[in-house]
């Protein structure tokens, strides 16, 4: 597999990336990073890592080709791609005040390291306890989601993160593991991954277990409440797994001003399919969120409650409510 | 069960959860006592360490609901209380 970088690729334009991409039947993999300068979505990092995670897991060997010094290959040193790649560069790196702008890089293969990852990013946003939450909650079930579903326990899940001038907060997060069709089709009957994707946004399903609506440890909530947040503040949302990418796109705004409505199935949603010309081991997602003049976390738990119960039948038995003392 | 005590100012972590339904909350319903969960100290939980805290006791029996309360929970968690809650009586097609 060769990998190469375009001028630019973020969640709206990842394409791009993943046309550079060639898969040419070789167990290694060559990194060749483009000669000018480039700008990349933190997605595009972790995908990189875990695709070279991967290939030294199936005995491959990772190299790099035509590394030249510029600010766009230290900002790759900066946000630990070669450290993490296992390459070494040479490249003189130019220590910066990470505050408030991004987080390198990391390697994480548990609950205890994904709260640590959590809890040291969040204070460097300077934001405000309430623009905090949708970014910490964004943070920990994106992640979580990738780990607990990735059955690569070493290699675990690969998440970065930065935040732009204008202040929005683009997240990438990648695994090397079994992909989601794999992991869905422990319980439910997905034969590719597109079926698969569709499934795994569904509320209610997870691989954990064949029931709908989860099990006791597993709700099959946590991509859907993601999708609905990405929806609410008209951010894109990209999956890539298997030879498929998936791109939630932006929500057009109205001249009411309305809220974008959430749709229970990616089918209903305004999505764009691309099948790929390489296979991706593993699962990758990337989301951007607002973390200034974000919808506030309560407004949105209230919206989600409203769509969670679209495709579930109502019983007609009386409910039981949970009492608040 | 002070909940903050397990998780922090975050509850996230879904091993906590379920460390607190099986070794609290289930044995306390099998005895036929009532359970408080006091969230103070919780500034904000997710769907998913809510879920294994509570859906599963929802789903078995939802009359267990009525042996516990929620104590000192802010809107966000409340709003998840409630969501997990009314799923877990969901019948999904």
């Amino acid at each position: 597999m060769r990998i190469g970088l375009p001028d630019r690729a973020y969640l709206a334009d990842i394409e791009r990336f993943l046309s550079m991409v060639e898969e040419d039947g070789s167990p290694d993999l060559t990194f060749a990073p483009k000669q000018g300068l480039f700008s990349l979505h933190p997605l595009v990092l972790s995908m990189i890592v875990s695709m070279a995670d991967h290939c030294r897991f199936k005995g491959g060997s990772v190299k790099l080709d035509g590394l030249v010094l510029n600010s766009s290959t230290r900002y790759l040193e900066r946000m630990g791609l070669f450290k993490l790649m296992e390459q070494e560069t040479g490249l003189p790196v130019v220590e910066h005040d990470p505050a408030g702008r991004f987080i390198p890089l990391t390697r994480i293969t548990n609950n205890q390291e994904l709260t640590k990852f959590v809890t040291d990013f969040v204070p460097l946003l300077h934001a405000t306890p309430t623009e905090a939450d949708s970014v910490k909650y964004v943070l920990y079930e994106l992640i979580r989601n990738v780990l607990e579903h990735a059955g690569a326990v070493d290699r675990g899940a690969i998440a970065a993160a930065q935040v732009t001038s204008t202040g929005r907060l683009l997240i990438g997060v990648a695994d090397s593991g079994i992909g989601v069709c794999k992991s869905l089709s422990r319980s439910h009957p997905v034969t590719d991954h597109k079926s698969a994707i569709e499934l795994a946004f569904q509320p209610g399903v997870t691989g954990t277990t064949a029931r709908f609506g989860g099990n006791e440890t597993n709700g099959g909530a946590g991509l859907f409440f993601m999708k609905a947040m990405s929806t609410l503040a008209r951010h894109h949302m990209v999956m890539v797994t298997g030879d498929q990418m998936m791109k939630l796109l932006t929500q057009p705004k109205h001249k009411n001003g309305s809220t974008p409505a959430i749709k229970s199935k990616l089918e209903d949603d305004r999505v764009r399919w691309r099948e790929m010309p390489f296979m991706y081991s593993g699962t990758a997602v990337g989301v951007d969120i607002t973390v200034k003049e974000t919808l506030a976390f309560s407004d949105l738990l209230k919206e989600i409650r409203e769509v969670y119960h679209v495709n579930v039948r109502k019983s007609t038995r009386q409910r039981n409510k949970a009492r608040f003392v | 069960m002070k909940i903050a005590e397990h998780t922090g100012a975050f509850a996230g972590d879904k091993d906590a959860a379920a460390s607190i339904r099986d070794e609290y909350i289930k044995p306390t319903l099998e005895n036929g006592k009532d359970i408080l969960l006091d969230f103070e100290g919780v500034d904000l939980a997710t769907q998913s360490f809510i879920h294994a805290l509570i859906a599963a006791v929802v789903r078995e029996k939802s009359e267990n609901l009525d042996h516990i309360s929620f104590k000192n929970c802010n809107e966000n968690v409340q709003s998840l209380i409630e969501i997990v809650v009314e799923y877990a009586q969901d019948e999904f097609e």
